[in-house]
């Protein structure tokens, strides 16, 4: 289809949705569904038929049971048995997320009584339809589109956007051109500086793809008065690794807190430390099966509980690292992890691994092992380009809180936002830089 | 409170919430509950914690239970 396709499409459900004195819930879902469906009609129906039948089996815990043994049957399915074209193809972790938190909710507590309209609209609406914020049953309850669109609101919505595109086409979509060239030849030998600048920059890379996609979804839910949960909020500044999981991909992690680390350590609340080292594991297991079925995934997932727990004791025997310390270490732990994420399967991670810790890999010579790999080749303009980017990545991380507060204002400024646009205009990476690096989950 | 958290400069009033206090994340959420639940000698339920915006429910629920 083409794009202005997209567009016309667009336009008309804005339209109808400010022309409309009531149903915007309904309007919206309606739109949503469209625009799903032209990118799989499968997708669309798969949608409407799982929020039907968490509307169905919400009222009491035995069908809620039914209806979660469901939901996760797929989701499970989804992330092991990746189907080309399957039904349930898009979107199935996050929508799904959010049904099992309303069954869950009907099984722990009371039957639930979300309205069909309510249900499908927090699953649907487009801007988070593909990538989250996942909502938990009390957010979703608050979810009210309006036909408001004031000038702030909008102002708002523009920032946000332009902010995210800079982010996901100019900084994460160069950025993924470099760590390519490491993450996408897993059959190369690499010295060990190389691989580790490559993680690092993966995990800024990261980060900024993820971020920017959540940048664009809230501008775009802000002009239709829905202020959606924040997903990131500054995590490249934490000292500690529990700092970083409180500001990274937030409704996820406050998912399965609400949904199994609360439960965990509120059951065995008599042995408080124990508890605490099961809820972590737990969670954070399950948050790694949840990305996928590769073993990277999954170790991942080991990893990070490992450096939680070792936070979470060292605090009990008070021990506590200077500023200066910590927040290196930090950024250095969660790129390790973030190694096995990339790399995916055991054998590839085994050989970045080796490639680090070869005695060989300290051996280098920093224009041909690092400048030229990570520059896709050995001209002085590829390293030119390689080193504008990487200082156009440094200088955004080193001024992000200022940047931020400027993306979240109700007032235009002109300057931020022609700078902005000049810079994706001139750098961006429309290429594959767009790809969300969040949707495959 | 203060004790629980070692800082002695800790000011909570009613509407003081976890957002409020830098080492209230939820790796010890439970633990305080734990505690409270030892010294008042109540016992709570798990949705009753979910739900818990700030301290004063917390108060209004531990005197209801008392």
């Amino acid at each position: 289809m083409l794009w202005w396709t997209y567009i016309l499409i667009c336009l008309i459900g804005f339209g109808i949705f400010l022309k409309s004195t009531k149903f915007h819930r309904e309007i919206l879902s309606i739109f949503s569904i469209v625009l799903i469906g032209i990118l799989s009609w499968k997708a669309a129906v798969a949608v409407i038929l799982l929020s039907g039948i968490t509307y169905v089996f919400q009222k009491n815990k035995i069908t809620s049971w039914i209806g979660v043994f469901i939901q996760l049957t797929i989701l499970v399915y989804h992330n092991y048995f990746l189907i080309e074209n399957w039904i349930f193809k898009l979107g199935i972790s996050y929508y799904g997320l959010q049904n099992v938190g309303i069954l869950l909710l009907s099984i722990r507590q009371k039957s639930q009584n979300f309205s069909f309209q309510e249900i499908l609209f927090t699953n649907t609406f487009f801007p988070k339809f593909l990538s989250g914020p996942i909502l938990l049953p009390k957010e979703i309850k608050k979810l009210s589109p309006q036909n408001n669109l004031t000038q702030s609101n909008v102002f708002y919505g523009i920032n946000r956007i332009v902010f995210g595109l800079f982010k996901l086409l100019v900084l994460a979509g160069n950025l993924s051109i470099i760590t390519s060239t490491v993450f996408g030849h897993p059959e190369s030998e690499f010295k060990a500086v190389t691989v580790i600048i490559a993680s690092l920059l993966f995990t800024f890379e990261m980060y900024l793809n993820f971020s920017g996609y959540t940048d664009i979804a809230l501008g775009f839910a802000k002009l239709f008065n829905i202020d959606l949960k924040e997903n990131f909020n500054l995590p490249l500044r934490s000292k500690s690794v529990s700092e970083y999981w409180r500001k990274t991909h937030i409704s996820l992690i406050d998912w399965f807190t609400q949904n199994f680390f609360y439960y965990v350590t509120f059951k065995w609340r008599k042995s408080p430390n124990l508890s605490v080292i099961a809820g972590i594991s737990i969670t954070f297991v399950l948050s790694g099966i949840w990305h996928g079925s590769a073993i990277g995934f999954l170790i991942w997932g080991v990893l990070n509980a490992i450096y939680l727990i070792i936070e979470f004791l060292g605090k009990k025997l008070k021990i506590k690292l200077p500023n200066l310390i910590a927040w290196p270490m930090v950024i250095l732990a969660v790129s390790f992890a973030n190694l096995f994420f990339i790399s995916k399967y055991w054998a590839n991670s085994i050989h970045y691994l080796n490639n680090i810790f070869n005695a060989d890999g300290w051996n280098f010579d920093w224009n041909m092992h690092v400048m030229a790999i990570l520059g896709n080749g050995g001209y002085l303009e590829q390293q030119f380009q390689l080193i504008v980017i990487s200082m156009l990545v440094f200088s955004f991380l080193i001024f992000e809180k200022s940047l931020q507060k400027k993306a979240k204002n109700n007032t235009i400024s002109i300057s931020f936002l022609s700078i902005l646009a000049i810079l994706i205009f001139i750098f961006g990476n429309f290429n594959d830089g767009s790809d969300f690096i969040y949707m495959q989950f | 409170m203060r004790i629980f958290f070692r800082d002695d400069t800790l000011t909570i009033s009613m509407a003081t919430s976890a957002n409020d206090i830098d080492d209230w994340d939820s790796l010890n959420h439970m633990t305080l509950i734990s505690e409270i639940e030892k010294k008042f000698n109540v016992q709570f339920e798990f949705y009753e914690i979910m739900d818990f915006e700030n301290i004063g429910e917390l108060v209004n629920s531990i005197q209801t239970k008392l």
